[in-house]
């Protein structure tokens, strides 16, 4: 008889567990989820952040502000009721265009993702069954190349390359970013491989596809939701560090970090220009880490 | 023996790794549309200058011919010419890496003992105040990106309350130390000049905790949180029931195996702490390998991209070894069982 | 079989809580357990029952989380363990009593070496105060592998767990347990990860090391052909309440709970009677625990008053002790 009190930290505990469970659980699982008030607080920030880049058009006080416009006799407006966050050196309000920035920001972490996590995954995969084989070790030393470069570097490298646009920096990101989550499902690939109803599936004569579909992926993919909402909040991080310098949206389009290196000019009289904008980031970097989190605890501890 | 082997092994794939850089980096600098002799020439340089610089730069080869002449040249310390400097990139290299050095190695201090000190104290008094309050700031701390904090820094300590230097690595009217290291602050020491020691370091704190600043929360909350783990395990419970005191057990038995998954992303932040450096150097004028490799992709200078990506490729690799010669020390089972294929 | 009539532990009716989704896994449901000293008691029940927890709780070696205990006392040669100081905990786990872990894998820490870790063990425990100096701490290491009859022990002190059998870590774990005197050993189904032959061998082992040293010990095992060749006394459990105590003699011959006779028909016979009935049903919810007698919901005989209140363990002859209405008459 299986013996309750044996600690649950092994994978057996959490395996084969059809998604479908996950709803069936909705209510345990939100009960882990709510478990910490932070991640409600990453919940609140980031649904915040989505509904309001969505309906940015509708909710933002001053949209037109976000295109080409100049109001000379309004720049350099501190916060006020008007404007929440103040306007910028051409006179543009600053909380819309951030709302704004937000929508660019959203769009290239949700593309980045949809495009890099797939194929990262599938190679993880790959390379995690097919251990000790020289398809293993060629996806695994491609990748180790990828990751050996800085992140940034590779993005920024990459960008400059290429024209300027919010379309070529995602493509750097997307080739930077798909190396970390191969690696990840590889080392759980690698391991799950080994369990008896792996070998068992195989004996019953399961094809190799199959097997990696039905069988090892199911397991593999807590720790890439969780990584997949932490990396939202980064995806945002690069793109504002890449639009800092210039790469990404060009104005008049407007993107956070290009709205912080413009406003670090006015510094300190005109505080706000730099200051919103960087706390947009930090509030959004913030939320998705917490959010991340609460799923993370949601998905992968064992039953205490 | 077999650390040795294992070391071996390590080394050799690493080298691989570096050439696989170097050939991708390659590719890509070839791939970018643009002559890089009319770049470096200018437009209005005459056709056959240009012409005589494409053949010098072996323009007209075919491309694995070219592969070699460069990685000839890279392997023997020659990076070619810089297009915004004018000088030679290993030149550059030399001057600027230093600066990027000091600042890592400064930042990383920091990251590695204010996270495990802080990790383990959350560790420690878990669910107390004492542990919400250093989760609370951690969320935060990773939030910030490193040109926020340097933003910020700037704000605050160059504006308004100027306690602390904000641009370059020494204030003017202090006398440098003779070059022997390009680290400022050590090379000041050990000559004794403590008034450019002071200076130097002093330059140096705000930057390297804007720097160090995510990284050290988010290892700060991995180590929290790999000793939390272990603090279940059943061998934490057996070595209290025996009596040994909780000191000990903190200090000794749960702290050496909680860091081993630790000392991995620690090498792995580390060595991006070169790279990400870029940031904070543009932000606080410092001037840096960093800063000076991105202003060299925005000018499209191919050499001095090609050389700053290999030179941090290799610091990767390097500091990766040396991630794995402590692991290896940390953990024996890395050690010992490299026949068991683990 | 020396017993004296001091009684070395005793534990009052103990309730241990664990707090989870939904509300709390009342583990431990009035725990009544006694020991006296040289004596050897047996602590059998199923796999989930609350042994080890009991076990555990003695030590205040539960782990970290959300335990909590409600109501019940733990004496330890008079003293309340539940309400010691630090310091008298310390001396109490470093001197008095030591736990034997089922799984010998886990209990050990994997990345110091077995000498550096029995060392430990010595260096904080009988020589508590005094400074102890690194030769004897390595001699007395070597001197409690050597008892539990590990080969080359010096070989043994450099190397790490994980380089050991299965067998060899549960030695190493009795090791530390008896490397210093004690007077109360907690051993927690020794032997029952490994096969049946080593498992005999490190029976024999606990028996020998007992019976020389005078040291008490509480054997857990869900063998009752185990408890009954090495103890004194057997208590029996279930769902984390003790049903029955008595001594092997009288609990064979005359078991009185519907558990422990149900335990007892479970046991295939080499006389024969072919495959054997078992209990039907299976341990009930900690969360949400039957009102009253924690068995009835399996129990043939239920009645209504089993349901209200829980059954008090009641001597019913000498060294026999029942909780259940059927004694009752």
């Amino acid at each position: 008889m299986r013996n309750s009190n044996q600690p649950n930290n092994s994978i057996a505990t959490n395996l084969v567990r059809p998604k479908s469970i996950f709803w069936l659980n909705l209510g345990k699982n939100w009960y882990k989820f709510s478990r910490n008030t932070l991640s409600i607080i990453g919940l609140v920030i980031v649904a915040g952040i989505i509904i309001s880049a969505i309906f940015a058009p509708w909710i933002t006080p001053y949209p037109e502000h976000a295109g080409p416009f100049v109001d000379f006799d309004n720049t350099g407006q501190p916060p006020s009721l008007q404007h929440l966050f103040g306007t910028d050196n051409i006179g543009r309000d600053i909380f819309s265009r951030v709302i704004f920035a937000f929508r660019g920001a959203l769009i290239m972490a949700v593309l980045v993702l949809a495009i890099a996590v797939p194929p990262g995954v599938l190679l993880g995969l790959i390379a995690g069954y097919l251990q000790n084989t020289w398809i293993d070790a060629v996806i695994m030393r491609i990748t180790d190349i990828f990751l050996s470069v800085p992140p940034l570097i590779l993005a920024l490298a990459i960008a400059t390359m290429l024209k300027p646009t919010l379309m070529n920096a995602m493509i750097a990101v997307t080739v930077m970013w798909w190396p970390w989550y191969t690696r990840l499902v590889y080392g759980m690939a690698s391991s799950i491989r080994n369990e008896y109803f792996v070998i068992a599936a195989d004996l019953t004569g399961a094809s190799k596809f199959y097997i990696l579909l039905r069988e090892i992926l199911p397991n593999c993919l807590s720790p890439v939701f969780t990584k997949m909402a932490l990396d939202v909040g980064w995806v945002i991080l690069i793109g504002a560090s890449l639009s800092f310098v210039g790469l990404g949206e060009q104005p008049p389009i407007p993107a956070l970090g290009q709205m912080v290196s413009d406003g670090a000019r006015y510094m300190p009289t005109f505080w706000w220009m730099t200051i919103f904008p960087a706390l947009a980031i930090v509030l959004a970097i913030l939320g998705f880490n917490l959010l991340g989190d609460g799923i993370r605890d949601m998905l992968e501890t064992g039953v205490e | 023996m077999k650390l040795g082997s294992f070391l071996l092994k390590r080394l050799l794939l690493s080298i691989f790794v570096i050439f696989g850089l170097s050939i991708v980096i390659f590719i890509i600098a070839r791939v970018v549309p643009g002559d890089p002799a009319r770049m470096a020439l200018g437009p209005r340089a005459p056709e056959e200058v240009v012409q005589r610089l494409r053949q010098e730069m072996y323009l007209d080869k075919p491309l694995p011919e070219q592969y070699f002449y460069w990685i000839r040249g890279v392997l023997s310390g020659d990076f070619g010419r810089s297009l915004v400097t004018k000088r030679a990139v290993s030149e550059d290299i030399k001057e600027y890496l230093p600066a990027t050095m000091e600042l890592a190695i400064f930042a990383g201090i920091l990251m590695v003992i204010f996270a495990v000190l802080l990790g383990t104290i959350a560790a420690r008094y878990k669910d107390t105040w004492v542990d919400s309050l250093i989760r609370t700031l951690s969320y935060f701390g990773v939030a910030i990106p490193a040109f926020v904090a340097a933003i910020i820094f700037m704000l605050l300590f160059g504006y308004y309350w100027p306690i602390l230097p904000v641009l370059g690595r020494l204030s003017s009217g202090i006398i440098p130390p003779t070059r022997i290291t390009g680290l400022l602050t050590f090379d000041s020491l050990i000559q004794g000049n403590f008034v450019a020691f002071w200076d130097a370091f002093k330059h140096l704190i705000l930057p390297s905790v804007a720097l160090s600043l995510g990284a050290l929360f988010q290892e700060t909350r991995i180590t929290r949180s790999s000793m939390v783990d272990n603090m279940r395990k059943d061998f934490l419970s057996a070595e209290r029931g025996y009596g040994i005191p909780e000191r000990v057990i903190m200090f000794k038995y749960l702290l050496k195996p909680s860091l081993i998954p630790t000392v991995s992303i620690m090498g792995l932040d580390f060595a991006s702490l070169f790279a990400n450096a870029f940031l904070v150097e543009m932000i606080f004028n410092w001037p840096g390998i960093s800063r000076y490799g991105i202003s060299a992709m925005m000018h499209k200078d191919l050499s001095v991209i090609s050389a700053v990506i290999i030179v941090f490729g290799v610091i990767f690799v390097v500091v990766n070894i040396i991630v794995d010669i402590i692991v290896a020390f940390l953990d024996p089972r890395v050690r010992l069982s490299t026949s068991r294929g683990i | 079989m020396k017993t004296k009539e001091n009684i070395l532990l005793n534990i009052k009716d103990l309730h241990v809580w664990y707090r989870v989704y939904g509300g709390y896994l009342k583990v431990l449901n009035g725990v009544h357990l006694m020991v006296r000293e040289g004596e050897r008691v047996g602590l059998v029940g199923e796999a989930g029952c609350g042994k080890t927890t009991t076990m555990k709780s003695i030590l205040q070696i539960l782990p970290p989380g959300d335990f909590y205990i409600p109501r019940g006392q733990i004496f330890y040669k008079g003293q309340d363990v539940l309400k010691m100081s630090f310091e008298e905990l310390q001396r109490l786990r470093s001197r008095e009593i030591a736990m034997i872990f089922q799984d010998p894998t886990a209990a050990l820490n994997p990345v110091f070496t077995i000498g550096n870790q029995i060392g430990d063990v010595i260096k904080y425990s009988a020589t508590f105060e005094e400074n102890v100096h690194k030769e004897k701490i390595k001699t007395q290491s070597i001197k409690a592998l050597k008892e539990v009859y590990l080969p080359d022990p010096e070989r043994m002190c450099i190397n790490y767990p994980f380089q050991l059998s299965g067998g060899m870590r549960q030695r190493v774990c009795i090791a530390m347990a008896i490397s210093s005197p004690r007077n109360l050993i907690l051993a927690d189904e020794p032997g029952t990860s490994l096969d049946v032959t080593i498992q005999a061998q490190i029976h024999r082992l606990l028996n020998e090391l007992v019976e020389k040293r005078n040291t008490a010990i509480i054997l857990i095992t869900h063998s009752l052909g185990v408890a009954r060749e090495m103890t004194d006394r057997i208590y029996v459990m279930y769902a984390g309440t003790i049903v029955e105590t008595a001594t092997p003699e009288i609990l064979f011959k005359n078991p009185v709970h519907p558990y422990t006779k149900g335990l007892l028909a479970s046991v295939p016979k080499i006389s024969g009677g072919g495959i054997t009935k078992g209990i039907p049903g299976k341990l009930p919810s900690y969360l949400n625990p039957p009102s009253g007698c924690r068995f009835r919901l399996r129990c043939k005989h239920e009645k209504p008053i089993c349901s209200e209140k829980l059954p008090k363990l009641s001597e019913i002859e000498k060294d026999h002790s029942v909780a259940c209405y059927l004694s009752e008459r």
